[in-house]
C-alpha cells in the first residue's frame, strides 16, 4: 500500500459508455427531443392560449411563456355551465364503447369460432364502416326525428354503438382468431364450461386487443362531430360540438376554445395513459408450437 | 373403468372427408397407438373422442355410453395437445394445477400433485416460469404434466413427444410405459413414429386416408402385414419392395427378381397353389437377409449374390445398399461387419419372412 498507487475508481452508478456508444445515445437523445418538441408544442400552445390574457393570443412576437397565468377563463367555463357538454361526451363515449365492446366482442367470437355467416358476412359488417357518415346523417335525422330522439343521450349512445360494432367486430375477430383454438379446447377438456373458458382463457389472452379496442372505439365517439352537430340541440351537446359554438360571425373566443379542449382532452389523456400498460402486444406468446 | 367404441365413425369438413367409416373397440385399461402418415385424421378422430369436434357420422361410446352430445368438460377426458396448447398466461404450475382446480380438487391436493407431475417429468425447476420462457421440449413436457396430473377416466395423447431430442423421447417412452401399467387407466395414443407405436401399443390402429388399413397388436402388423401400405409402413428401416414374377417350378414356387430366382418354402409354396407366371411385388425386411455363411444357404433361406454399393455403420449393427435387379435394396447386418463398397455380399433371403404382394390390389397373398 503506498500512498501514490492510483486512486481507485470510484464504483459509478452509470455504466461506462464507450465513446461511440456514448456518442449514438447523445444523437438518439437529440431526435427524441426534436420528435417531442414537435408533436407536443401544439398541444402546449393550446394549454398556454387557455390562461392567456386576451391580449396576449395575438400580440407579435408571439408570447412563448405567459407571465401570469390566467384561468380566469375555466372558471367562466365552470359558470356559465358550459363544461356539460365534457359530461355529455363522457356518457355517451362510455356508455356507447362499453355496449358496443360486449356486443361486438360476443359477435366477433361467433364469427371467430364458428365462422357464422363465412367469410363473406365478416366483410360485409366492416364495409358498414366504410360509408362517409355525412351520405347518412340526414336519412338518420329524419328517423331521429320520427323517434323523438334529437338531442337525447339515449340517440347518440345508439347510433355511435351502431357506427362502432363493425370496428369492434372486425379488431376482435382478428385478435380472437390469434388465438390458438386448441388452448381453448384444453380449457374445454380440462373441465371448463364454454363461458368459463372464456372467461379464465380467452378474455385474459385477448386483454391487450379488448383494451386497445375500447381505447379506440372510445376516442372515435369523443371526436365524433357530423352526427353529434345535426342531432343535437341544446340539451346533450357534446365537446366537440360546443367548441365550434364559439367561433362566432362577430368574434371568436379564443381563449374558451383552448380552454374547452385542453378539458376535452384530459379524459382521452387519462384514458390512454392508465391502460397503456395493456397495450402491450406478446400476450399469446408460448402457447403453442413454433 | 373406460373403453371406447367407435362405430361407423365419419368426420367431414365441408367438402374434406376426413374420417371414412371408422370401427373401433378400446377395452378398458389398454393402450391404443393410433398410427398413420400425416394427414390421415388421427388427430381428428382423437379430437372426436374428446368432443372437440362433431361426429358427421356414427356414435362415439365411452364406457358403453354414447357420448356424442356430451360436452368435452363432462367427458372426464385428460388430453396433450399435438401443439401444446399451453396458457400462455399462467406460470407452468399453475398451467397444470388448472385442470385440477377446474374439477375442484381441494386446495391442499394441489400442490402436492403437480409437484408429483412435475418431478416425474423433470419439470420442477420450471414451475414458476411462464409458458414463454420455456424451450419446445419443456414445452411438451408440460402439456404431458398438464394431462398426467389429472384423474381421468381417459387420456388422449396425440404427438406428445414429436418435440423431444432422441434420449429424452426414449426416456418419455419409457416413463409413459410405467404409468401406463401403474394408473391402469385407458389411453389412446397418436404417433406417426412406429418406434414408438410399436413399443408402447398393447394394440396399434393403421389409419390411411381416413379408414383402418389394419389393426391388431403390433407383432401382428410387423409380422402379418394385410396390405402394401402396412408392410412398409411398420418397420424401421422400411422393408424392401422389388416387382417380380412367381414362377412355377416342378412343383416349388419360385419368385424371379429380374434376373434373379429366389425359391419359396415348400410350405408357402404349397399356400400359393399353382401361381404360376404371375407379376408381384416381392417384399423383405432388411432384418430378414442374413450374411451367408458356408455352402448351403439356411433352412428356409434363399441365396442371392450381391455387391454393396453404400455401408452406414449404425453401431449396433450396419445398413448395407445394394441392388437387386433394378431395384435398390437396404440390408441390415450386425455391428461389426467390415464392408466396403465394391465388396461381394452373399445374402441368405429368408423366403418364410418375404412378403408377397397382389400389385393390383395392393394386398398381400
Ligand atoms: N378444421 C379443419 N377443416 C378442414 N379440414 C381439416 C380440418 N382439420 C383437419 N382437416 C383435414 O382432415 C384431414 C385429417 O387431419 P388430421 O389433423 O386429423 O390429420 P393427422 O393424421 O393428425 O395428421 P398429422 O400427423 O399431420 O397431425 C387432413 O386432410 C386435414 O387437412
Ligand atoms: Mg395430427
Amino acid at each position: 500500500m503506498t500512498a501514490d498507487a492510483a486512486p481507485p475508481v470510484p464504483a459509478s452508478r452509470w455504466p461506462r459508455w464507450l465513446p461511440r456508444e456514448r456518442r449514438r445515445m447523445i444523437w438518439r437523445f437529440l431526435i427524441a427531443l426534436v420528435v417531442q418538441v414537435f408533436f407536443l408544442f401544439p398541444v402546449y400552445w393550446l394549454f398556454i392560449t387557455s390562461i392567456k390574457s386576451a391580449g396576449d393570443i395575438f400580440a407579435r412576437p408571439p408570447v412563448w411563456f405567459p407571465g401570469e397565468p390566467n384561468f380566469r377563463i375555466f372558471g367562466v367555463l365552470f359558470k356559465d355551465g358550459d363544461v356539460w357538454a365534457i359530461y355529455n361526451s363522457l356518457i355517451i363515449a362510455s356508455i356507447s364503447t362499453v355496449v358496443a365492446m360486449i356486443l361486438g366482442t360476443a359477435a366477433a367470437y361467433s364469427l371467430a369460432r364458428f365462422k357464422t355467416g363465412g367469410q363473406n358476412l365478416a366483410i360485409w359488417i366492416i364495409s358498414q364502416r366504410m360509408i362517409p357518415p355525412i351520405v347518412i346523417v340526414f336519412p338518420i335525422f329524419l328517423l331521429f326525428v320520427w323517434f323523438g330522439w334529437i338531442d337525447s343521450y339515449v340517440g347518440l349512445i345508439l347510433l355511435y354503438i351502431a357506427f362502432n360494432l363493425p370496428y369492434v367486430i372486425w379488431m376482435m375477430r382478428g385478435y380472437i382468431e390469434d388465438i390458438p383454438v386448441e388452448v381453448e379446447e384444453s380449457a374445454l377438456t380440462d373441465g371448463c364450461s364454454r363461458w368459463q373458458a372464456l372467461r379464465k382463457i380467452v378474455f385474459p389472452m385477448a386483454r391487450t386487443g379488448i383494451f386497445a379496442t375500447a381505447v379506440f372505439t372510445f376516442i372515435f365517439a369523443w371526436n365524433e362531430f357530423v352526427f353529434a352537430l345535426i342531432l343535437t340541440r341544446h340539451d346533450v351537446l357534446t365537446f366537440p360540438v360546443l367548441v365550434t359554438h364559439y367561433y362566432g360571425a362577430q368574434s371568436t373566443f379564443w381563449s374558451k376554445i383552448a380552454a374547452l379542449s385542453v378539458l376535452g382532452t384530459l379524459p382521452v389523456f387519462f384514458a390512454v395513459a392508465t391502460l397503456q400498460r395493456f397495450l402491450v402486444r406478446g400476450i399469446t406468446m408460448g402457447a403453442v408450437k413454433g | 373403468m373406460a373403453g371406447v367404441r367407435l362405430r361407423g365413425v365419419h368426420k367431414r369438413f365441408g367438402k374434406v372427408h376426413a374420417v371414412r367409416g371408422v370401427d373401433i373397440e378400446i377395452p378398458d385399461r389398454a393402450f391404443t397407438v393410433l398410427v398413420g402418415p400425416s394427414g390421415c385424421g388421427k388427430s381428428t378422430l382423437l379430437r372426436m373422442i374428446a368432443g372437440l369436434e362433431e361426429v358427421t357420422e356414427g356414435t362415439v361410446e365411452i364406457d358403453g355410453a354414447v357420448v356424442n352430445d356430451v360436452r368435452p368438460k363432462d367427458r372426464d377426458v385428460a388430453m396433450v395437445f399435438q401443439n401444446y396448447a399451453l396458457y400462455p398466461h399462467m406460470s407452468v404450475f399453475e398451467n397444470v394445477a388448472f385442470g385440477l382446480r377446474m374439477r375442484g380438487t381441494a386446495g391442499a391436493e394441489v400442490r402436492p400433485r403437480v409437484e408429483k407431475a412435475a418431478a416425474m417429468l423433470g419439470i420442477m425447476d420450471l414451475l414458476e416460469r411462464q409458458p414463454r420462457q420455456l424451450s419446445g421440449g419443456q414445452r411438451q413436457r408440460v402439456a404431458m404434466g398438464r394431462a398426467l396430473v389429472r384423474d381421468a377416466k381417459l387420456y388422449l395423447f396425440d404427438e406428445p413427444l414429436s418435440n423431444l431430442d432422441a434420449q429424452l423421447r426414449d426416456e418419455m417412452r419409457t416413463e409413459i410405459k410405467r404409468l401406463h401399467q401403474e394408473m391402469q387407466r385407458t389411453m389412446i395414443y397418436v404417433t406417426h413414429d412406429q418406434v414408438e407405436a410399436m413399443t408402447l401399443a398393447d394394440r396399434i390402429v393403421l389409419l390411411r386416408e381416413g379408414e383402418i388399413e389394419q389393426e391388431g397388436p403390433p407383432l401382428e402388423l410387423y409380422e402379418r402385414p394385410a396390405t402394401r401400405f402396412v408392410a412398409g409402413f411398420i418397420g424401421s428401416p422400411a422393408m424392401n419392395f422389388a416387382p417380380a414374377e412367381l414362377e412355377a417350378a416342378d412343383g416349388a414356387v419360385q419368385v424371379r427378381v429380374g434376373e434373379t430366382v429366389l425359391a419359396l418354402p415348400p410350405g408357402r409354396a404349397e399356400r400359393l397353389g399353382g401361381d404360376g407366371g404371375r407379376a408381384v411385388l416381392f417384399g423383405i425386411r432388411p432384418e430378414h437377409m442374413y450374411r451367408a455363411e458356408g455352402e448351403a444357404p439356411r433352412p428356409d433361406c434363399a441365396r442371392l449374390d450381391t455387391t454393396v454399393e453404400i455401408v452406414e455403420p449404425m453401431g449396433a449393427n450396419t445398413l448395407v445398399n445394394f441392388h437387386l435387379g433394378e431395384t435398390s435394396m437396404l440390408v441390415r447386418l450386425d455391428g461389426s461387419a467390415a464392408e466396403r463398397p465394391g465388396n461381394a455380399l452373399p445374402l441368405d433371403v429368408d423366403m418364410s419372412r418375404a412378403v408377397l404382394v397382389d400389385p393390383e390390389s395392393e394386398r398381400v397373398i
